[in-house]
């Protein structure tokens, strides 16, 4: 059965190209536009990985994953997040909240697919 | 004497007929947006899946769909470009050149390195944006003779341009457009150089020399921020030479002290604690050189802080107290 | 009793003819005004529009040599919202800036939530007093995590105005921005904001944001997330009054360089210059006004090249009165601010030492801003009258409301016009329909109220009664409900 994951963000240009690529890769790509909708889908999904943005209208990434974390029970499910050049305050939050893996925009499709496949082996 | 009957009469025709013309304009502009938004929502339909292709697609498929997507005409043509120009400042690698490629192909770059010599200068500042997002070793001379153009607006986006461009060569040209004359903000030219690969100190340790104040203080901060720890005797020699100029500036003697503090200049201690003490100097250069000096590893700099802490005023005090 | 009206006729007929051609005049000039402001505001946005291409909000964001801002937030019983609005504003896009909240003295529990929340300690450092507070500090807090930059200030309570000078002292950027806890602000507000003063360093001193009417809307964690026309009779007619005023006003205005009023829910300033002004004026009504009042007059004196700005592009979103008691005291209040300020700069106004503030925004601020409500109710008041002893005729009454109110319609219709060309937030035709009634119904019943109001306030204002409305210690949008 092909992993499942979740993909948030509210550049529908940028979740259709992660999408994309990752749906090329054998995965099967649910995606979300904000951080609301995104946690209400995982909370009532099983996912083995969440790619989200961090600047979204609404609830940023970072407190998605809060709220994930915070839930009950818990979604202990891997974050990755998708931050901007020089938020180093974002990473520090986001590792705060519980989040598994950072990767700065500009960002690479290819590199993030190899991201995603060396946390879905472990 | 009353207000004629025929003034009001013609007051409330005029009036009826300017406020019904700009009902029609309301909703003549919001029909023709909505009817420009369905149309969008049709070519994205169409083309939408063979662009993201472009991040997945390889070799013979790559270059097939490179050339399909470069084919497209009219207002689909308009809608790949645009939708490309949203995605590349998001992207690198494989699929930023691919979506590069598909722009060149479509004449994008050639349009736009004859627009930025066109007439007016709000076209010629998009061309210069166009070009920065494009890159490339071409789109280089172009953009650093348009840090000369006569309108300043077009000077401050060519240097933004540069940065976003990336290249090397660009160096020079951006340290120069750091300078007073160049009526660029330090902060625009200071940030492009920021992000050129490979950057030779020696510009900087020259600009550190330079007369021009705005070429001094740019070349202080970036030193800093990019860490060469070559040119950081030299950023000392400046902040010294600096404090002891006639007309000294300010921004320079904080831009050395923070970038001294950010490389850990253990030389500069003394000097920082001077500046941070000084009544001479303002009250912001004291807090740059406060804030310089809490960087500062090392014990020699720990039994600095605690003397400076005497002596200095309370903001200063405020950076150091918790060091 | 015929011989006791016909005096009263005569003096009303007297009073017609004495006035008629003035308030002709005064009604072609302040038309005339206002279609010139629409049309400098046309050029304005016209050039903001053409400029998106290249505005370049990308690198400033990300650029650490972008100038630091302190987002001043003065808190009094905001409890129920103080976590969130810090939190929104944490997480603006911007590379960096600090939030500096400033507890009034609250009552309730808006500190425990911050220091709850926000891991706070009581940071025992002094602060050096630059601009003079009144309120006695308590403490002072920041975050264990040294990394997230906020800075709480306890203290008694002594206004909004105190609150942010004391907030002025602690703040530690470049650049400061006052906000209320309860503005809703886009996540690129800072940048939008703060842009005229990374291209322009040397001469722009300030920028006002637009303020927007967030009734109705979908908000989500502290940004709005959607924009809905409200329900509410009083707050829909606001959405056109704020568009006037913001798109057409002061746009307008500053295409002139000739800004005076800049919007306290959303106003950005340079730090050191409003130390060195002395920070807002904990005893005015408008201190925003005042205060901007105060730099231009700085500036001019020292002859200095300095621009204030607007920001046309809507990033500032707050709850605006729904009932008519709330509206009533904001409004009263509005004129007593712009009274106070007008009085207190007069020696500018006609002096052409200050340029076109003094010789252009004054003016019209005291003859159209300050009189106007005087002059409706006079309308009011005398057409009635005039109708009632039969000195003028039903058709001829009634054509000369229609002029004044068709006026009126045209200015809101061409500011529908406006936002439908640059913005357009109020994206669906229900709600261009709605904004279209608005226009009509605004001048029946509500305009009329408004100048009633103002005239309260004016006339408090020349009796000189202090905190005729209790403490006022916020904008006056404490009891809106929701």
């Amino acid at each position: 059965m092909p992993h499942r994951i979740l993909v948030v963000d509210d550049d529908a240009d940028i979740r259709d190209l992660v999408s994309t690529k990752l749906e090329s890769s054998g995965y099967e790509v649910e995606t979300a536009g904000d951080g609301v909708a995104g946690l209400e889908l995982a909370i009532n999904n099983e996912y083995s990985l969440v790619i989200s943005d961090v600047m979204m209208p609404g609830m940023s990434g970072v407190d998605m994953v809060r709220m994930m974390r915070s839930a009950e029970p818990p979604i202990s499910v891997p974050v990755i997040l998708l931050t901007a050049k020089n938020q180093e305050r974002d990473i520090e939050s986001g590792f705060a909240a519980g989040v598994t893996d950072y990767v700065v925009k500009p960002f690479s499709p290819r590199e993030l697919a190899a991201r995603v496949a060396g946390i879905l082996a472990r | 004497m009353l207000v004629s009957w025929d003034v009001l009469a013609v007051a409330v025709v005029v009036l009826v007929v300017a406020c019904v013309l700009a009902l029609t304009a309301v909703v003549l502009i919001k029909a023709a947006r909505h009817a420009g938004e369905r149309r969008r929502a049709v070519h994205d339909e169409a083309i939408r899946t063979r662009i993201m292709m472009l991040a997945v697609a390889e070799d013979e498929a790559l270059a097939k769909l490179e050339s399909e997507l470069a084919s497209t005409t009219g207002a689909l043509g308009e809608h790949v470009e645009n939708t490309l120009l949203r995605m590349i400042p998001e992207v690198r690698g494989d699929v930023r050149g691919a979506m590069i490629r598909v722009l060149a192909a479509r004449g994008l770059l050639s349009r736009s390195l004859d627009r930025i010599h066109s007439r007016g200068a709000i076209q010629r500042a998009a061309a210069a944006e166009l070009l920065g997002i494009l890159g490339g070793r071409e789109v280089i001379g172009p953009l650093t003779a348009a840090l000369q153009d006569k309108s300043l607006e077009v000077r401050l986006v060519a240097a933004r341009a540069l940065g976003v461009a990336a290249r090397p060569e660009a160096g020079g040209h951006l340290v120069d457009a750091l300078s007073l004359t160049s009526g660029i903000p330090h902060s625009v030219a200071a940030t492009a150089l920021l992000n050129l690969p490979e950057q030779d100190p020696a510009v900087y340790i020259e600009g550190l020399r330079d007369r021009d104040a705005g070429i001094r203080y740019g070349s202080a901060a970036v030193v800093g921020l990019l860490l060469m720890s070559e040119a950081a005797d030299a950023l000392f020699d400046c902040m010294v030479a600096e404090r002891g100029r006639e007309g000294a500036s300010d921004v320079v003697i904080a831009a050395c002290a923070r970038s001294l503090g950010r490389l850990g200049h253990k030389p500069a201690i003394s000097e920082l604690a001077d500046i941070s003490c000084s009544s001479a100097a303002s009250s912001s250069v004291r807090q740059a050189a406060g804030e310089a000096l809490k960087a500062m590893p090392g014990a020699e700099a720990r039994d600095v802080r605690r003397r400076v802490i005497e002596h200095a005023d309370a903001d200063v005090r405020r950076i150091l107290v918790d060091a | 009793m015929e011989n006791v009206l016909e005096p009263l006729r005569a003096a009303i007929r007297l009073l017609f003819e004495v006035t008629a051609y003035p308030v002709l005049a005064y009604f072609i000039v302040i038309n005339s005004f206002l279609l010139l402001l629409i049309i400098f505001a046309s050029v304005n946005f016209t050039a903001h529009l053409r400029r998106q291409s290249f505005a370049g909000a990308r690198v400033t964001a990300a650029s650490p040599l972008s100038p630091g801002i302190s987002v001043l937030m003065p808190a009094y019983n905001e409890g129920a919202v103080i976590a969130t609005s810090v939190r929104s504003v944490l997480d603006l896009r911007y590379p960096d800036h600090e939030v500096v909240v400033v507890n009034d003295g609250s009552s309730d529990e808006t500190l425990q939530t911050l220091i709850d929340v926000y891991d706070l300690v009581e940071d025992r450092r002094e602060v050096s007093v630059k601009v003079p507070v009144r309120g006695t500090v308590r403490a002072i807090y920041r975050a264990r995590d040294t990394a997230l930059p906020i800075v709480v200030v306890d203290k008694e309570n002594s206004g909004r105005s105190d609150s942010l000078n004391m907030g002025l002292n602690v703040a530690s950027k470049d650049l400061v921005v006052m906000v209320d806890a309860d503005s809703l602000l886009d996540p690129d507000s800072l940048l939008v904001v703060s842009k005229p003063f990374t291209d322009d360093p040397e001469r722009v001193i300030a920028t006002g944001g637009v303020v927007r009417v967030a009734n109705g809307c979908e908000v989500v964690a502290g940004r709005v997330v959607r924009v809905n026309m409200p329900k509410n009779y009083f707050a829909r007619i606001q959405i056109v009054e704020y568009l006037r005023s913001f798109l057409l006003g002061r746009a307008g205005w500053s295409q002139l360089n000739s800004l005076i009023l800049i919007s306290g829910a959303f106003g950005m300033f340079r730090r050191d210059l409003v130390t060195q002004a002395g920070g807002l004026d904990p005893d005015c009504i408008g201190e925003d006004f005042e205060l901007v009042m105060r730099l231009h007059r700085m500036m001019r004196r020292s002859k200095r090249k300095y621009r204030v700005i607007f920001i046309a592009e809507p990033v500032c979103w707050t709850e605006v009165p729904s009932t008519a008691a709330v509206l009533a005291r904001q409004r009263r209040r509005w004129h007593r601010g712009l009274w106070e300020v007008l009085i207190k700069y007069r020696g500018m106004t006609f002096n052409p030492r200050y340029g076109t503030v003094g010789m252009i925004a004054l003016p019209y601020y005291w003859i159209f801003e300050l009189i106007a409500p005087a002059i409706e109710l006079f309308g009011l008041v005398i057409v009635p009258l005039g109708l009632l002893l039969g000195v003028v005729n039903v058709p001829y009454a009634l054509a000369f409301i229609a002029v004044a109110y068709l006026y009126a319609i045209f200015v809101s219709l061409m500011a529908l016009l406006v936002e439908e060309a640059s913005f357009h937030r109020y994206n669906r035709w229900g709600d261009l329909w709605v904004a279209l009634l608005v226009s009509v119904q605004e001048n029946i019943g509500y305009r009329q109220l408004t100048a009633i109001w103002r005239i309260q306030g004016w006339w408090a204002a020349l009796r000189g009664k202090k905190q005729v409305w209790g403490t006022m210690t916020r904008t006056g949008f404490e009891n809106a409900s929701p």
